[in-house]
C-alpha cells in the first residue's frame, strides 16, 4: 500500500444536474449530490444515517446514456455524468411509485399524530398524488400498543425499511424484521413477540427514522413537551441540566474522571448530590417504562467517589473583572453562584451567619445522609477557586454591603425559619420546630428528645427530624401527615429507610391539639382525614372522618411543616405574602438594582438540586449585570462522539436496577454514620449498562422536507 | 415421483454418480468415480491454472443466469482481500426443481469437490453450503460427508498435503423463491433476514461480511468437479471438453407422469425434453403451454416449444433458464387462471422489501383474479402493462425483475382468453 495514500485527497467529482454543473465527493450517490446542491429529489427510503436501499421508487432520475430511470440513491456519481431530475417519464414513475406506496396506507391524514410532521404526507403533496390509478385497500392490521415507549401501527407502514436498517445497520441490535400477516407486510420482531423479549435496546432509532406514523413514541411521553426534553427526559428533568446520559456512558466505558467532569460542567457539588439529590431525573427515566429507572444518583456518587482531581487543572478563574460580588448565605444556591461568578473573574465574598458554611446542607440535612467530610471537601474546592467565605457574619443591611464597594449582591439566605401549627398546646414545653431542632443538633447544642416523639409533617425534613430523634435515643417515633401514604411528599427511599428504622408513619392524620400535662407535652390529638387537597387558591381543603378523634402519647412533638426565609428588614427587598423574597423568575433580580435572590429564599423549601440550579441562574444574571457574557457552562469532559452501534441486547430489557445498599437498621439508629453505602465498581458498571442511551437518538439527522429546498 | 437420472444416460455430468454409488461412501467416490482427482489436478495447476482450465471448458453457471463461471471466479480471484468466502447454493429456490436435493442426497462429494476447487481458485479458506431446511435426509448425508472428508484430510488444514487449507460449514436456509438471490443468501449467512439487497458491486468483489465471495449453485459445482476430473462425460463427444455445450438438469412436471428430473445436453428443445419426460410425442400431449424456468418463467406455446434449451436461445425467445423447470398446462386450461395462479404464488413469495415487487404482485394478483372471475375491465389490461413494466424496471432483485414475465407472455400468447373474460364475460376453457 502506498504510504502517502492517506495524504492524497480524492479529487471531487463534477457532474451536471438539471443543467447545473455541481461538485461532490467520490462515492456519493446521485441523490446526495443533488440534495447537497439544493436540488430536491423526492425520496423516502433513503436516510442520511442509513445505508441506501433503493426500495421506494421515488428518487428515480434520468442519466444521459443510461436507459430507463435509475434509482438515484443507489447510483454512484461519476465524472461528467449528466443527470435530469425532472421529466415526464420521471414524474410518471414517481407518481406510480407513490400511488403503490399509498395503496394500503390510511387515507385520512387528519387523524394521525404525525399530521403535518410526516415525510410521507409531505411527499404526497410534493408529487400531487390525490387520485390513485391503482387499487386502494385498508390493511386492517391490529395496532400494537403493548410495548413500552412505542406504538406500532402496521397500517401506516409503507415498508421503506428504515427502521429495519436502523435496528441492524446503525445500532447493530437486529430485532426488527420484515413480517407478513395475511397478504400484508409490516415490520416487527421475528417471532412477533414483545420487544422486551427480543433483545430490543429501546434506543428509539426505529421511531426516529420512521417517515410515517407506523412507529411512534407513545403520546403520553412526548405530547406537549419539548422534543429534546421528552426524548432525553433525565437531562430534561434535571433543574441544573446535567448531561446525564453522557456521564452514565463514561461510567459504562470505565472513564470515571470524565463522568465526573460532565457533572462538574454544570454543578460544583457532584458528591453532595450523589448523596442527597432527590433525583427528579429518575422519575422521568425512560428505562422506568420498561422495568425500573437507572440509579442515576448512585452513579453520580460513584463518579464523584472516583475523582482523580485532574479536573482542577482545567478550571481556573477568568482574568479579574475588578467587580465584587457579595453573596449572603452559603447554602447550595449561594455557593453555586459564588463558584461560577468567581470563575467568570469576579471577586466573590460569601457571608454566612452560622459558624460554618453549607447552609441547609450542614444545618438541615443530618450527617447520616450527608457525611460532613463530603460537604467540606466540595466547599474547599470552591474556596480553592478563590471564593472567600466569611462565616459567623450576619448581614443585616444590603446598603452596608454596597457601601463596602460590592457591585452586586445575591441574597441566598435559604428558608431557615420553621413554624408551628396554630393549635392549642403548641407552645407547651417539648413542642419543637424542625429547623431549630435540626440546627441545634448540627451545631452540637443540647437537643434532647423524649422517649416518645411525634413528628408532624410528611416531607423529607419531617423524616430528617424523625430519624434524628431515633438517633438521639427516642424509643418510639411517630410521623403524622395530612397526605395519604401514596401522596406523601417525602422521597421513597426516605420513607423506606425511615420505616426500617422503626418510625411509625401515620398518613391521613390531622392534629387538632397538643395534649399537655403541667405545661409539658403529653401527646397529640388527631382526627383521621378522609380527603385532603388544595383548592384553586392553594388553600388546603381537609375533610375529616367524624368520630375519629384519637390521641397518640408523646413527650416531644416536632413541627415539620413549611419554612420560610428570615429576611432582615434592612435588606429592603420585596417580600411576598408567602414570606418569600420577590424575584424575577428569569433574571432573579429583586426590586433593588443590583440585588438578586436565589434558592429557597425565593422558592420556599425545595431541593438541593433546585437550589443549585437557582444559583446557576443567578450567576448567569449577575455576570450579565456585571458586564459579562453570562456563559458559565464549562467544557471539562472529553468531547467524544458516542458510538451509534449498541450491539445485540439479549436480556437487556430484563436487567434489574442495581441500587446501593444501606447499613443495617440496627447498626444505624444509635449513631450518625452514613446510611447509604453507594455502588461498588461492578455494580456501577452493571447499572450504567442498563441505560437506554436515549441521547443517541438526537444524533440521528433529520430529513429535510421539500419545502426547505 | 420418479427421477429420470436413475436411468442416467451417457451424457449425465452433474448427476453422473447419482444412483450409481452409495452417497455415504467416500471410498466408493474416490475409487469408482475419480473422486478428488479433480481437486488434486486443480492443486497442481495453481490458481490461475484452475481458472484457465475452467475458462477453456466454457462452463456457464448453472444457477440460472448463465454467466461464464470462469469470469466470476476470475473477478473473485482478482478482488482485493485477505479473507474470502465460497458459497454453494443448494436451497432449490424453485421448490419444484430439486437439482440440489438430488445432488446432496445422491452425490454430495461431487459438489463438495467442486466447492473446494472453487475455494482454492479464488483463495477462500471458508466455505458454506446453504441447504434447504426441509432437506433433513440430505442434511445428514452432507454432515457425514463433511466428517468423512475431515477424517481423510480432504478438509481442514493442508488438504492433500498441499498449502491449501479450507473448511466447509453448513447453513440451513428456509426454502423460498428469494433464496435464489445471491444477495439474500449472503444476508442469511450473516445471520440476518433472508432478503435481497440492491447490489452495486458483485458479491465476488464485496459479498459476505463485505469480503469477496464466490457463490455457485450445486449443479455448477458438480460440473466443475467433472471438468477437473476429466470425466468421460466431459471429455467425450458432446461434452464440454469435447467441443459440446455440456448438459443441464431439467425438471418436467404437470403432466400425467408426475415430476421427472433429467439431465439433457444443452440445445435439446423444450419439446424434446417434455416428450422424453412424458414418453409420448408432443402431438399426443394436448399442451396449451409450458412455463419454463420456474415461477417467474415465461409461458411458451406452439413454436416456442421448439426453443433449444441454451442460455442464448432462451434469451432470444424472451425466456430465461431460471430453474430450468418445465411446467405443462393441458389444452383445457384457461390462460388467465394460469397467470393468476402464478401471480398469487409470486405475491406470496415476494419478500416485501421493494415497493415494486411487493405492491405490484399484490395489485396484479387482485386484477388477474377479477379478470379470471370475468369482473375485469378493458382498462385493467392497460394498467397491468404499466405495472408489469414498473416492476421489471424498479425491482431490486432478479425475482422482482422477472416476476412480470409470466403475465406478459400469457397476455401475448393468449390475448383471446383475456378478451373472452373481459368482453364476453366468460371463460374460454369452460362451456359456460
Amino acid at each position: 500500500m502506498p504510504i502517502y495514500k492517506h495524504m492524497t485527497k480524492q479529487s471531487p467529482i463534477r457532474l451536471t444536474i438539471d443543467g447545473r454543473e455541481v461538485e461532490t465527493r467520490a462515492g456519493a450517490s446521485v441523490l446526495e449530490a443533488a440534495l447537497e446542491n439544493a436540488i430536491y429529489v423526492p425520496h423516502l427510503c433513503d436516510h442520511p444515517d442509513l445505508p441506501p436501499a433503493g426500495v421506494c421508487g421515488l428518487c428515480v432520475i434520468e442519466i444521459e446514456g443510461v436507459g430507463g430511470l435509475p434509482t438515484s440513491c443507489v447510483t454512484p456519481v461519476s465524472e461528467g455524468m449528466v443527470v435530469r431530475t425532472q421529466s415526464e417519464p420521471i414524474s410518471r414513475g414517481r407518481r406510480l411509485a407513490m400511488e403503490l406506496l399509498l395503496a394500503g396506507h390510511p387515507v385520512d391524514c387528519g387523524t394521525c399524530q404525525k399530521y403535518l410532521n410526516c415525510e410521507l404526507q409531505s411527499l404526497k403533496q410534493y408529487l400531487g398524488v390525490e387520485e390513485s390509478s391503482v387499487r386502494r385497500r385498508a390493511k386492517l392490521l391490529p395496532v400494537d400498543s403493548s410495548n413500552p415507549l412505542f406504538i406500532h401501527d402496521p397500517n401506516k407502514c409503507v415498508l421503506c425499511g428504515r427502521c429495519v436498517r436502523a435496528c441492524w445497520e446503525l445500532r447493530g441490535v437486529g430485532v426488527l424484521y420484515y413480517k407478513k400477516r395475511g397478504r400484508e407486510f409490516y415490520t416487527y420482531t421475528d417471532d412477533a413477540g414483545p420487544l422486551a423479549e427480543t433483545g430490543c435496546r429501546f434506543c428509539g432509532a426505529c421511531a426516529e427514522v420512521c417517515p410515517t406514523g407506523a412507529i411512534q413514541d407513545k403520546q403520553e411521553l412526548v405530547a406537549d413537551k419539548n422534543r429534546k426534553a421528552a426524548l432525553v427526559p433525565c437531562r430534561g428533568a434535571c433543574p441544573a441540566e446535567i448531561d446525564v446520559p453522557r456521564y452514565v456512558r463514561f461510567i459504562k466505558d470505565g472513564d470515571y474522571p470524565a463522568a465526573l467532569e460532565v457533572i462538574r460542567e454544570k454543578v460544583p457539588f457532584p458528591k453532595v448530590l450523589g448523596y442527597v439529590c432527590d433525583h427528579p431525573c429518575e422519575a422521568e427515566c425512560r428505562r422506568g417504562e420498561i422495568n425500573q429507572p437507572i440509579s442515576i444518583r448512585e452513579l453520580k456518587r460513584f463518579a464523584a467517589e472516583h475523582d482523580d482531581g485532574l479536573w482542577k487543572q482545567n478550571v481556573s478563574p477568568d482574568p479579574p473583572t475588578d467587580k465584587r460580588v457579595a453573596v449572603v448565605g452559603s447554602g447550595p444556591a449561594g455557593l453555586t453562584a459564588a463558584y461560577y461568578l468567581r470563575l467568570q473573574g469576579h471577586e466573590v465574598t460569601v457571608f454566612e451567619s452560622l459558624p460554618e458554611a453549607g447552609g441547609m446542607l450542614r444545618y438541615g440535612i443530618p450527617g447520616y445522609r450527608l457525611p460532613r467530610e463530603v460537604l467540606e471537601g466540595e466547599i474547599r474546592d470552591i474556596e480553592d477557586m478563590g471564593v472567600v467565605i466569611d462565616t459567623g457574619t450576619r448581614v443585616e443591611s444590603i446598603d452596608e454591603l454596597l457601601e463596602q464597594g460590592y457591585d452586586a449582591v445575591l441574597v441566598a439566605v435559604g428558608a431557615h425559619t420553621g413554624q408551628k401549627l396554630v393549635i392549642p398546646g403548641a407552645s407547651s414545653e417539648g413542642a419543637l420546630i424542625s429547623t431549630e431542632f435540626l440546627r441545634d443538633v448540627n451545631l452540637g447544642n443540647d437537643a434532647a428528645v423524649g422517649k416518645k416523639v411525634v413528628v408532624l409533617g410528611g416531607g423529607n425534613v419531617a423524616f430528617d427530624c424523625a430519624r434524628v430523634a431515633r438517633r438521639l435515643g427516642a424509643a418510639e417515633v411517630h410521623m403524622a401527615c395530612l397526605e395519604c401514604r401514596e401522596n406523601m411528599p417525602a422521597s421513597a427511599d426516605e420513607i423506606e429507610q425511615g420505616e426500617d428504622e422503626g418510625i411509625v408513619i401515620r398518613p391521613s392524620h390531622t392534629s387538632t391539639r397538643i395534649l399537655d400535662r403541667a405545661g409539658r407535652v403529653a401527646g397529640v390529638e388527631f382526627l383521621d382525614v378522609a380527603s385532603f387537597c388544595f383548592d384553586e387558591e392553594n388553600v388546603p381543603q381537609i375533610e375529616v372522618i367524624d368520630g375519629s378523634r384519637h390521641a397518640v402519647e408523646a413527650d416531644t412533638v416536632i413541627f415539620a411543616m413549611g419554612q420560610h426565609p428570615d429576611v432582615p428588614e434592612g435588606f429592603g427587598v420585596e417580600v411576598t405574602d408567602r414570606s418569600l423574597i420577590g424575584a424575577d423568575p428569569v433574571t432573579l433580580s429583586t426590586n433593588r438594582e443590583g440585588v438578586f435572590a436565589a434558592g429557597d429564599a425565593v422558592s420556599g423549601t425545595a431541593s438541593v438540586i433546585k437550589a443549585i440550579a437557582s444559583g446557576r441562574k443567578a450567576a448567569v444574571a449577575l455576570d450579565r449585570f456585571l458586564g459579562g457574557s453570562g456563559r458559565i457552562d464549562k467544557k471539562l469532559a472529553p468531547q467524544v462522539e458516542p458510538m451509534p452501534c449498541l450491539g445485540p441486547g439479549k436480556g437487556f430489557a430484563a436487567l434489574s436496577r442495581v441500587a446501593g445498599s444501606c447499613a443495617l437498621p440496627e447498626d444505624r439508629v444509635g449513631n450518625f454514620c452514613t446510611v447509604a453505602m453507594g455502588l461498588e465498581e461492578g455494580a456501577a458498571a452493571d447499572e450504567s449498562t442498563r441505560c437506554l442511551q436515549c441521547d443517541l437518538r438526537l444524533k440521528i439527522k433529520t430529513v429535510e422536507f421539500w419545502g426547505s429546498y | 415421483m420418479r427421477y429420470e437420472h436413475e436411468r442416467a444416460s451417457e451424457h449425465s455430468v452433474a448427476l453422473r454418480n447419482c444412483g450409481r454409488i452409495d452417497p455415504r461412501d467416500l471410498n466408493a467416490y474416490i475409487a469408482e468415480c475419480h473422486g478428488y482427482s479433480g481437486l488434486e489436478r486443480a492443486l497442481g495447476l495453481g490458481r490461475e491454472g484452475v481458472i484457465a482450465k475452467l475458462r477453456s471448458s466454457g462452463l456457464q453457471g448453472r444457477g440460472g443466469a448463465g454467466y461464464l463461471a470462469a469470469a466470476k471466479w476470475q473477478i473473485c480471484h482478482d478482488a482485493e482481500g485477505e479473507e474470502k468466502y465460497a458459497v454453494c447454493n443448494a436451497v432449490d429456490a424453485d421448490p419444484r426443481a430439486r437439482t440440489a436435493r438430488l445432488l446432496l442426497g445422491g452425490d454430495p462429494y461431487s459438489v463438495l469437490e467442486g466447492l473446494l476447487i472453487g475455494a482454492y481458485a479464488v483463495g477462500a479458506a471458508h466455505c458454506f453450503v446453504c441447504i434447504n431446511t426441509e432437506y433433513t435426509g440430505e442434511l445428514t448425508v452432507l454432515q457425514e460427508a463433511l466428517e468423512a472428508l475431515r477424517e481423510r484430510g480432504l478438509l481442514g488444514s493442508g488438504i492433500l498435503e498441499s498449502e491449501f487449507s479450507c473448511d466447509i460449514a453448513i447453513k440451513e436456509i428456509a426454502g423460498s423463491l428469494v433464496a435464489g438471490e445471491e444477495t439474500a443468501l449472503l444476508q442469511a449467512l450473516e445471520g440476518k433476514q433472508l432478503l435481497p439487497y440492491r447490489r452495486s458491486v458483485y458479491p465476488a468483489v464485496r459479498g459476505l461480511y463485505g469480503k469477496p465471495t464466490l457463490v455457485n449453485s450445486a449443479e455448477t459445482l458438480a460440473n466443475v468437479s467433472a471438468i477437473f476430473q476429466e470425466h468421460p462425460a466431459v471429455t467425450g463427444p458432446g461434452g464440454l471438453a469435447g467441443g459440446g455445450c455440456g448438459t443441464k438438469v431439467v425438471t418436467v412436471f404437470g403432466g400425467v407422469s408426475g415430476s421427472c428430473t433429467l439431465e439433457v445436453p444443452l440445445g435439446t428443445t423444450i419439446a424434446a425434453v417434455t416428450e422424453a419426460a412424458e414418453g409420448v410425442p408432443l402431438s399426443d400431449l394436448d399442451l396449451k403451454a409450458v412455463q419454463f424456468g420456474g415461477p417467474t418463467g415465461v409461458f411458451l406455446a406452439g413454436s416456442g416449444l421448439q426453443t433449444p434449451i441454451t442460455y442464448e436461445a432462451l434469451q432470444e425467445a424472451g425466456a430465461a433458464m431460471g430453474s430450468a423447470s418445465v411446467e405443462m398446462f393441458g389444452g383445457d386450461r384457461c390462460a388467465v387462471e394460469m397467470a393468476r395462479d402464478v401471480m398469487l404464488y409470486l405475491e406470496r413469495q415476494s419478500c416485501g422489501k421493494c415497493v415494486s415487487c411487493r405492491e405490484v404482485t399484490y395489485q396484479l394478483a387482485d386484477m388477474l383474479s377479477d379478470i379470471a372471475e370475468s369482473k375485469g375491465e378493458a382498462k385493467d389490461m392497460e394498467m397491468i402493462g404499466e405495472l408489469c413494466e414498473f416492476m421489471r424496471s424498479n425491482s431490486i432483485c432478479g425475482l422482482g425483475k422477472s416476476a412480470a414475465a409470466p403475465v406478459l407472455s400469457s397476455i401475448e400468447l393468449f390475448a383471446g382468453d383475456y378478451d373472452a373474460h373481459i368482453k364476453d364475460k366468460r371463460c374460454p376453457s369452460t362451456s359456460t
